[in-house]
């Protein structure tokens, strides 16, 4: 790992780096690319003039990410106003019917993503960036020894909402 | 006979169990159907469920947010300099004369020490060298069991493969281990094919249409087998493409990437 500090960060090849991870996490969390860009860019500009191991900063991204996207949503309600005015939908020209398939069953991971609760949303999208379980907890401010259990029961729930949605058409 | 938590196998599924409870729950899980059963469910589901957030994926803007990542650090840059330039006071001078002062009496130290014979070199080979004795056993008992116990666990070979979704594939390598080396070359299967092998083959794969996720794949090797028939098929490190197919050949941007053309090495560290 680099260390942060050293000869002073290397804060482009971190940004190359730990950028399309954050970007995807926050879009998959509000649903929002242009929210996404926002929180991931202030996430970096908030790491300027700190030192710490790549892996430390990685954490502290996400961290710092989820806070602000926390902190929109307290507020000014933005998470529920994104995600009921911009529903997923399919392309206007009707394709294969393939297509259509996968454009219904985006549509529905979006939706299924909107009403299962924040924690786990946050949790799945973490262990979908590979983060270990401890670095899950630190963010997601859980038990360590947790973790495992609210992965399998937010599964569940994800697949149950997603499936309700996808059998709704 | 009590059965697994849920958020045991889990754990499980996700390969975080510590070491000192894998044994009991491998055991368990050998003679236990219900928990083998409960197992296969939640490995199923997880997978479907990494599937299902695969679909998810859109493009990333790196370059463009880069650039005002860029903007911004240039901006930050002149209220951090008066910080930096208020220094230089009286207080900035003295400190600059003392750096000086340091900086010579060291170089001038070294370059006495590197005269054989002279009084300066056995002054620190006297003190320096054992010092360095001394420290040597206390480390010794620490760094000995710590192998030992952990000897190098041999994996057995793990590979996945996903057909392009629209003609594209993309096989894309997160938290790998820097001494992890891939081997790319196109195949006429349709499909596009990863195998991991040695200390790789602990890594996790995440499916989803026409994409392979390699999760903190380990120093091993990962070979991946990319379909001719593909319009468009990459290897991403991190966000950035390594290798690129390009019509019928492989294209690579891996900085010192071995091997042929047609079969290109590349360590991810390099």
């Amino acid at each position: 790992l680099k260390a942060l500090g050293s000869d002073g960060p290397d804060y482009d090849a971190l940004f190359r780096t730990l950028y399309p991870p954050l970007f995807r996490y926050v879009q998959r969390m509000t649903n929002d690319a242009d929210a996404a860009e926002d929180i991931a860019q202030e996430s970096f500009v908030r790491l300027l003039g700190r030192s710490m191991p790549e892996d430390e900063a990685r954490v502290w991204l996400f961290t710092v990410a989820t806070n602000l996207f926390r902190d929109r949503t307290r507020t000014n309600k933005r998470r529920e106003r994104i995600l009921t005015a911009m529903p997923w939908k399919p392309r206007a020209l009707p394709g294969p019917d393939e297509e259509l398939e996968r454009n219904r069953r985006v549509a529905s991971v979006r939706r299924a993503m909107t009403q299962i609760p924040e924690r786990d949303r946050q949790m799945l999208l973490m262990r979908e960036e590979g983060f270990k379980y401890e670095e899950i907890a630190r963010v997601a401010q859980v038990a360590p020894g947790s973790v495992g259990t609210l992965l399998a029961r937010a599964t569940k729930r994800f697949l149950a909402v997603y499936d309700t949605h996808l059998e709704e058409g | 006979m009590s059965h697994l938590e849920e958020g045991v196998l889990q754990k499980v599924v996700d390969g975080e169990l510590a070491a000192d409870g894998r044994a009991e729950a491998v055991l368990h899980l050998s003679t236990c159907r219900l928990c083998q059963e409960e197992l296969a469910a939640l490995r199923a589901e997880t997978a479907r469920a990494s599937a299902l957030l695969g679909m998810l994926e859109q493009d990333v803007p790196v370059e463009a947010a880069h650039a005002a990542f860029v903007r911004h650090r240039r901006q930050a840059a002149p209220a951090a300099r008066p910080r930096v330039l208020g220094g230089w006071g009286a207080h900035g001078t003295r400190q600059a004369l003392l750096r000086a002062a340091v900086l010579l009496l060291t170089v001038t130290g070294v370059a006495v020490a590197a005269v054989p014979g002279s009084p300066v070199r056995e002054w620190i080979t006297d003190m320096v060298v054992p010092q360095r004795e001394a420290i040597r056993p206390e480390l010794a008992p620490e760094a000995a069991p710590a192998v030992a116990e952990a000897p190098a666990e041999e994996r057995a070979p793990t590979g996945v493969y996903v057909s392009p979704d629209e003609g594209r594939i993309r096989i894309v390598l997160t938290a790998p281990s820097p001494e992890l080396r891939v081997r790319t070359r196109l195949t006429t299967e349709t499909r596009a094919e990863v195998y991991a092998t040695g200390e790789a083959a602990g890594a996790r794969f995440r499916t989803g249409p026409g994409r392979v996720e390699v999760i903190a794949a380990g120093p091993g090797e990962l070979e991946v087998a990319l379909p001719i028939s593909a319009t468009a098929a990459y290897v991403e490190v991190s966000g950035r493409v390594y290798v690129a197919k390009e019509g019928q050949r492989l294209r690579v941007f891996a900085p010192h990437a071995t091997g042929t053309p047609a079969e290109p090495v590349f360590r991810v560290g390099d």
